[in-house]
């Protein structure tokens, strides 16, 4: 039976890790998928930004599954870490540079060929971030949202109906961490 | 265990929170006093900050992430010859790649760009590859080659095109900081260019900064020649400005005929590359700052003549340079330099210190611009980039709402309301409107959520219901019929608007808006019956629009409304027969628009004092009052579109000049004869709109008085022109629905037929008609009523009733009908001895009815009858001793009711087929 993504949210939340697994997959492919019909649009940009994607994936989904469907910034917070992840992996990819995939991401600044993270470090902030959600949630969300996806602090505050000031804050007390757990890192090997 | 930990991370936390919060010198401090009691989280502390101070210095994170775009893979597929190499980004109209050719010779660096489908529009993949070869053989070293245009198996259209690495040409002078001489030597090339493609008949069609590139060597190289055409399916230049994404509704560097539809020819090239120059000189737009909404910058475009370079910069610049800049960038095509060597020679003359061809404009020839308007192209222009634009237009406001950039939203609803202040003028475009209605309610609804607290806030919401209201149902321009709707949100407004007073009770753009919303609900209740309500709100209207103007100046751009407002208020004044307070409102009203050469304003204000002083029994004076008006509303001969709402006008006037000089049984002259022409005229006007615009309920009103009045005149002498007249006003007042007016209208007008139709021999006819205008006065809950006005829908479809009775032969029956009508006329308390229209009235009924009492040979009744109406006159003839139209009234009292339907009709002669 096929699960919504409210009750796949709803059981993830409760602690269901095979519901969560299940969640990142849906989500996944429901942002791909809307990807393809944004881009297959008359009249659309040939590319879309991510911050778009994800405005127009709430809307759908919202509207498909009715009142029940989380609030946006709940649902944010779950597609910000979709959105990491296929970042790392894009990041990792072309250093593969692999070819021919159905699906890739390609860098709209190509001036900046060469990544200022490189995969490795990339890599270890994802797997950092999954750290520091354990202890505190709303830092990793931060990230995930400023990073990986470019909303504004200002976007993230109304987001979460909380001031600029303090999303500033927990900009940097996650700062703090991830860079923490680099070095830790290259210290121990 | 590492501060990493959960366990630890969240000791740690909150005092982060803390120290962060802090300046950097209080924090020393803090973290000692910590450290005796927590000297474990202390130290931690510590550390973390200084690695916060590390990472800063590092600015760890802070760089741009290159944030992936989301495209299908193409590396590896084929186009035409060329194989891709690698992705390069994305262009303005879509991806590009970098391509090799297929057989591995190396050629030149190309680049392959890949447009939307779309984009092949009608005449399909063969007019695109037909016309990319034609372009294709456009050759020149400073031009960027296309190599090849084609479609793929797959239906991607794509462009080869030659690669080219270089910065856009005003970010070159810019970086370089080159001086004025430089700069335009750069563009000499630049135009020895375009020269070339225009010897080869090719038109680039977009020229701006972002297709002109400086190569590192510091050649100049031009992109994207014909691109533009190639897009384009053969409809409409105004197209290829939105196809391309991201310059989707910036018309920044449109040419004036770009916008406006008109032809492009390589003149269009020479204004844009007067644009460039302008830009490169003096570092602004011509057409003015960015951020400004689409409908303003095409206005600004094809209407405003471009500040001087020395204004526009505060820089000093050469009088002969300003020249050549202005030559190009000209509104009228023929106007700019001929072609582009002609300014290159213009360009090298002002270099070499040589006199120049070009002429400076004339102080007149400036003056006489800024009379020139272009309003009907600008509408199209914008409406055009409106709805094309409407997909990323949906997507936008979604984004925006969702968003909550709350300015975005705000300034959207006024451009909606500029857009529609533009659309109003135009026949034929209800439906445009009620798409703007229904998305300006939308935002409007979300804003009022936010206006708390905010005076300007609510005071622009409150003005944007009221605008909304207007285009719904307020029936003082085209509407869409909607009254209800229109009383309600015109309910919200006000309440908006009172809450700014409250806050700011010295607020004058409030008092004005109190102002104008009591008057459209004045308005508004003027249509419903009882129509009670109009006088308070004219009253209250009438009060603070006083306030308004007493307080300062009138804001110019409001005069229009200001003045509107005060006619149409002094127009409720009169019918409620508050005649002093009609005439000085209206005469404020003129002294105010003395100002002003607005013919409408001016002509409406005189037909309402002419219908004053018809009221007072004046009828020379209003004759000469509603002539002047039908003057100053007459148009002259012009080009163009006459405004709608000025000829909606003159009709009106019109039916008034023929109802003061021959309107039966009312107030008037009694000049039949002379009667006739302006109402034939009236009828013309308003017919000809009505046909225009099927769904606009304004025109339709209009035909109403013109009809019923001529076709009065025309019902005994010729009765089947008369009935066609009715029978056309019927057609077109019942396409129109729910609109409470136009049924009594209707209501009207089948009672009225009934008289042609009876004088025909048609008498089942008119007996059915009768019906058909009790039924829906019944349907109205107008009737059977308790009392009946004089002169209301009921009054007319009674004695019609009783004349058709009478016609009939079935003199009981019609005398039933009359004598229960004057019950009921009487039971609604008239004021005869006050009013003169209801005194016509009345002594009309007082005469029908004697007469039908004679035919019966009931004499004694009829006598008393005859006395009442002697005795009216005779008073009124005490109180305007000397009135034409008390003495023709009096005379036929005195002549009494003996004869039969004794009546003031006169006969007319036939009126002059057309």
């Amino acid at each position: 039976m096929l699960a919504t993504i409210t009750e796949l949210l709803a059981a993830a939340e409760r602690g269901d890790t095979a519901a969560g697994d299940a969640l990142f997959g849906a989500l996944y492919l429901e942002l791909h998928r809307m990807a393809r019909r944004e881009l297959a649009r008359p009249g659309a940009p040939v590319s879309l930004s991510v911050t778009t994607l994800l405005h127009e994936a709430y809307l759908e989904m919202a509207r498909r599954e009715g009142s029940s469907f989380p609030d946006r910034a709940r649902f944010m917070g779950y597609a910000a870490r979709v959105m990491r992840g296929l970042v790392i992996d894009h990041a990792r990819r072309r250093r593969a540079m692999k070819r021919g995939g159905q699906f890739e991401l390609t860098s709209l600044d190509t001036d900046l060929a060469d990544n200022i993270v490189d995969d490795k470090e990339l890599t270890h902030i994802g797997q950092a971030l999954d750290t520091l959600a354990q202890s505190d949630a709303s830092l990793a969300e931060v990230v995930d949202l400023k990073f990986f996806c470019g909303f504004s602090f200002a976007e993230i505050a109304t987001l979460h109906q909380i001031s600029e000031r303090t999303v500033q804050r927990q900009w940097e007390k996650a700062r703090i961490y991830l860079h923490r757990s680099l070095r830790s890192n290259q210290l121990d090997q | 265990m590492s501060i990493l930990e959960p366990e630890r991370w969240q000791a740690v936390s909150g005092y982060l929170d803390e120290v962060l919060e802090m300046p950097e010198d209080a924090r020393t401090e803090w973290l000692d006093i910590l450290a005796q009691q927590q000297p474990e989280v202390a130290a931690d502390l510590r550390s973390l900050i200084d690695e916060h101070r590390a990472l800063d210095d590092e600015r760890f994170l802070e760089g741009p992430l290159p944030l992936p775009a989301i495209q299908p893979s193409l590396t590896g597929e084929t186009f035409g010859a060329y194989t891709i190499v690698a992705p390069l980004g994305q262009g303005g109209m879509g991806s590009v790649w970098r391509a090799e050719r297929s057989d591995g010779r190396f050629d030149r660096q190309v680049a392959i760009k890949l447009l939307h489908p779309a984009v092949l529009g009608r005449g399909g993949e063969e007019r695109f590859t037909r016309e990319g070869r034609i372009l294709a053989r456009l050759v020149h070293p400073l031009i960027a080659q296309l190599v090849d245009a084609g479609v793929s198996r797959s239906g991607q259209p794509y462009l080869v095109l030659e690669h080219v690495a270089g910065e856009h040409i005003d970010q070159y002078c810019g970086r370089k900081a080159l001086d004025l001489t430089a700069r335009i030597q750069l563009f000499l090339d630049v135009l020895a260019a375009v020269a070339h493609a225009h010897a080869n008949l090719v038109v680039h069609r977009d020229l701006k900064p972002s297709n002109v590139l400086v190569t590192p060597d510091g050649g100049v190289k031009l992109l994207d020649f014909g691109i533009a055409k190639l897009l384009e399916d053969d409809t409409r230049n105004g197209m290829s400005l939105t196809r391309e994404a991201g310059v989707a509704l910036t018309p920044q560097y449109a040419a004036p005929e770009q916008l406006t539809g008109s032809s492009i020819t390589t003149a269009t090239d020479v204004y844009s590359l007067g644009v460039l120059l302008y830009t490169l000189l003096c570092g602004r737009h011509p057409a003015g700052d960015a951020g400004r909404s689409t409908a303003e910058m095409v206005k600004a475009i094809v209407e405003i003549e471009p500040a001087r370079m020395s204004q526009a910069s505060g820089r000093a610049f050469d009088r002969d340079l300003e020249t050549i800049v202005g030559k190009a960038l000209k509104k009228a095509p023929q106007e700019r330099y001929a072609s582009v060597t002609a300014m290159a020679d213009d360009l090298g003359r002002f270099l070499r210190h040589e006199p120049i061809s070009a002429r400076p404009d004339t102080l007149a020839y400036r003056a006489a611009k800024f009379a020139r308007r272009n309003r009907v192209a600008v509408i199209a222009a914008t409406l055009a980039l409106i709805a094309l634009g409407a997909g990323l237009f949906e997507i936008n406001r979604q984004r925006m709402i969702a968003e909550r950039r709350f300015i975005e939203v705000r300034q959207l609803a006024n451009k909606l309301f500029d857009v529609d202040a533009l659309v109003r003028q135009l026949p034929g475009s209800s439906k445009v409107r009620q798409t703007i209605v229904d998305t300006a309610l939308d935002y409007l609804r979300r804003l009022g959520a936010e206006v708390q607290g905010d005076p300007d806030l609510a005071l622009e919401v409150g003005t944007a219901y009221m605008r909304v209201a207007r285009v719904q149902g307020v029936p003082i321009s085209p509407n869409l019929g909607q009254a209800e709707q229109a009383e309600q949100n015109l309910q919200t407004a006000e309440a908006l608007v009172r809450s700014v007073l409250a806050a700011e009770p010295g607020n004058r753009s409030a008092f004005l808006r109190i102002a104008q919303i009591a008057h459209d609900r004045m308005i508004l209740a003027g249509n419903r019956r009882p129509d009670d309500q109009a006088l308070p709100l004219a009253e209250q209207s009438a009060s603070w629009m006083a306030r308004y103007i007493d307080s300062g100046t009138v804001d110019p751009a409001e005069t229009q409304q200001v003045l509107i407002a005060m006619n149409n208020v002094a127009n409720r004044f009169r019918i409620e027969r508050k005649y002093d307070e009609a005439l000085r409102l209206g005469y404020r009203a003129i002294d105010l628009a003395g100002t002003l050469k607005e013919p409408l304003q001016g002509g409406s204000l005189l037909m309402n004092t002419a219908y004053i002083h018809r009221d007072r029994g004046e009828l020379n004076e209003a004759l000469i009052d509603i002539r002047r008006a039908v003057q100053v509303l007459t148009p002259a001969p012009a080009p163009g579109v006459p405004d709608q709402g000025r000829m909606a006008n003159l009709a009106l006037a019109l039916s008034r000049e023929g109802a003061i000089l021959g309107e039966i049984d009312h107030v008037s002259l009694a000049q039949v004869a002379d009667a006739v022409k302006p109402l034939e005229r009236s009828f013309q006007i308003s017919d000809d709109y009505a046909h225009k615009d099927p769904t606009d309920s304004l025109n339709r009103g209009h035909l109403q008085p013109a009809v019923m009045i001529l076709a009065r005149l025309l019902r005994d002498s010729d009765a089947t022109r008369s009935l066609a007249l009715y029978d056309h006003l019927l057609l077109h007042l019942g396409e129109i629905k729910n609109n409470a007016q136009f049924r009594r209208y209707e209501a009207r007008a089948l009672a009225a037929s009934t008289y042609p139709l009876a004088r025909l021999g048609r008498l089942n006819e008119a007996r059915e008609r009768l019906d058909g205008a009790l039924s829906t006065l019944k349907d109205m809950k107008l009737y059977p009523a308790q009392q009946v006005e004089l002169g209301s829908e009921v009054d007319d479809a009674l004695r019609a009733e009783g004349d058709l009775e009478a016609s009939r032969g079935d003199v009981p029956a019609a005398i039933r009908t009359y004598t229960t009508l004057l019950e009921l006329v009487m039971a609604s308390k008239p004021a005869p001895d006050d009013d003169l229209a209801d005194a016509v009235d009345l002594s009309r009924l007082y005469a029908s009815l004697a007469s039908l009492e004679h035919r019966a040979e009931h004499d004694e009744d009829a006598g008393s009858l005859d006395r009442r109406r002697l005795e009216l006159w005779q008073r009124w003839d005490r109180k305007l001793s000397g009135n034409a139209l008390v003495r023709r009234e009096l005379d036929a009292a005195n002549a009494g009711s003996a004869h039969p339907l004794a009546s003031l009709a006169s006969s007319v002669p036939p009126a002059p087929r057309h």
